[in-house]
């Protein structure tokens, strides 16, 4: 593979426009997922602990630009650093680890570090919520994936996955969305989010 | 929610309404707040679809990241333009294409199996009512409910097993992972159809057994099927079996 190079501009306006998403993505990996991986690593993660920070981090950040809530007022690898450093900080937390080690990442918090907290909260909870998608069968994932991020139109579909015409992949993708929010609605957790977003 | 306000919600927010049923669907949205608050719902729920997207095109990129096939980064100035040097000669660049597609071949040589292929490829058959005016029972009712198991036993009390009940208990087997046996319930169908004048469910048996002959890693049978079906304009199932990755099934053949 060879690597694009972006700016910083670039990058965000390539995620933003959603334009072969693979090659910003792969350049995101190109340039932060060693440096932070060392980073993450010094505060106590093992390898595939920070492999999945970092794979978190991009998520993450691609996330927060395809919502225009990202502000460059730091470097894209600032903000890199402090959403992977909140998100390993949060995972430290969680696993309940020695408090030594925890005490060794305090001091890692320095005060110049982009604020990302707010993402970072709302990153858990979607973390969580992201699994009630697994909760569907493949073909229902599949569908849904297909049309609402890969913009398919029901004819495409139709090419894709084994089913006669438009209408029933039509009938057979408001079901599973259907099902996906039911899945929803019945989480305890999230009725409450729901709930509050439409108070 | 009734069945009918569920889809114009659905179709609202998938974009597709215009005119008056635009103005129908915000009509019901404006005036009902159950509506409104099921919109919302279906919002949310399209939102976390469009997440898990993102998290998978991002696992897809690390996967291949970790795989080994690094990038070629390029040098910067440090106002951050790009340089391209004009001492990089072709030997190097040579050199460097020879090392990525060495490992690339390696690493698809050594990743590409029957399994994988069927772990790409495969996807459940959804029994549509649109499909004949024949209805096998139980079977049938047990195979649209995905209650395989129960597929199954209603096959098995058959007294006239049908091509279309053998398909679907064929289906059912994949479905149980059971795939020898599947492989057999389809030559079924094949075998019904060459003794009748109007077959059904023909082009499905094959593909599906390409499928199952795949996952029960008979790959030179499967491979043989996909051949004579990616070779078919006219099979149901040319356009799937032409989605498969050509190279896949070209590792796949020189391996087996």
């Amino acid at each position: 593979m060879k690597a694009a190079f972006y700016s910083d501009e670039e990058l965000v306006a390539a995620i933003r426009h959603n334009e072969n998403l693979n090659k910003p993505i792969q350049f995101i990996y190109q340039e932060y997922s060693e440096k932070l991986s060392s980073f993450l690593i010094n505060y106590g993660a093992s390898e595939q602990e920070s492999q999945d920070v970092f794979q978190e981090t991009v998520v993450a950040f691609v996330d927060i630009v395809k919502k225009d809530r990202y502000r460059p007022d730091a470097k894209i690898s600032t903000f890199l650093t402090a959403v992977a450093k909140n998100i390993w900080f949060n995972e430290v937390k969680k696993k309940e680890r020695t408090a030594f080690r925890e005490k060794q990442f305090e001091k890692g918090r320095d005060q110049e570090e982009a604020d990302v907290s707010h993402f970072i909260n709302e990153r858990e909870m979607k973390q969580q919520m992201r699994n009630l998608v697994y909760q569907l069968d493949e073909p229902c994932r599949k569908i849904l994936l297909l049309f609402y991020y890969e913009n398919l139109s029901m004819k495409e579909i139709v090419h894709h996955l084994p089913y006669e015409n438009e209408q029933v992949v039509r009938n057979k993708k408001s079901k599973c969305l259907q099902r996906l929010t039911g899945i929803v609605k019945n989480h305890p957790a999230i009725a409450g989010i729901t709930n509050k977003k439409n108070d | 929610m009734s069945p009918s306000n569920e889809q114009i919600l659905i179709d609202y927010l998938d974009n597709i309404l215009d005119g008056e049923d635009r103005q129908q669907a915000e009509k019901l949205i404006g005036d009902d707040a159950a509506a409104a608050k099921e919109l919302a719902d279906l919002q949310f729920s399209v939102e976390l679809v469009r997440e898990v997207g993102v998290l998978e095109q991002v696992q897809e990129v690390r996967n291949s990241f970790a795989a080994g096939a690094k990038l070629v980064p390029l040098q910067k100035k440090e106002n951050g333009a790009v340089v391209r040097s004009f001492s990089r000669n072709v030997f190097r660049v040579a050199a460097m294409v020879v090392v990525i597609l060495g490992a690339a071949s390696i690493y698809k040589y050594s990743n590409t199996t029957a399994t994988s292929i069927y772990n790409e490829n495969y996807a459940s058959y959804e029994l549509t009512s649109s499909r004949g005016t024949n209805n096998d029972g139980d079977l049938e009712t047990a195979y649209r409910n995905k209650n395989w198991t129960g597929a199954e036993t209603a096959f098995s009390q058959l007294t006239d097993k049908t091509a279309k009940s053998w398909f679907l208990a064929g289906m059912a087997s994949m479905e149980l992972k059971k795939y020898d046996q599947a492989t057999t319930y389809f030559k079924e169908v094949i075998k019904i159809n060459s003794n009748s004048s109007e077959p059904v469910y023909q082009d499905e048996a094959e593909y599906y057994q390409a499928m199952s002959w795949l996952a029960a890693q008979h790959p030179a049978e499967g491979l043989a099927i996909l051949k004579k079906i990616r070779s078919d304009k006219n099979h149901l199932f040319y356009k799937k079996a032409n989605a498969i990755n050509a190279l896949d099934l070209k590792v796949l053949d020189i391996k087996y």
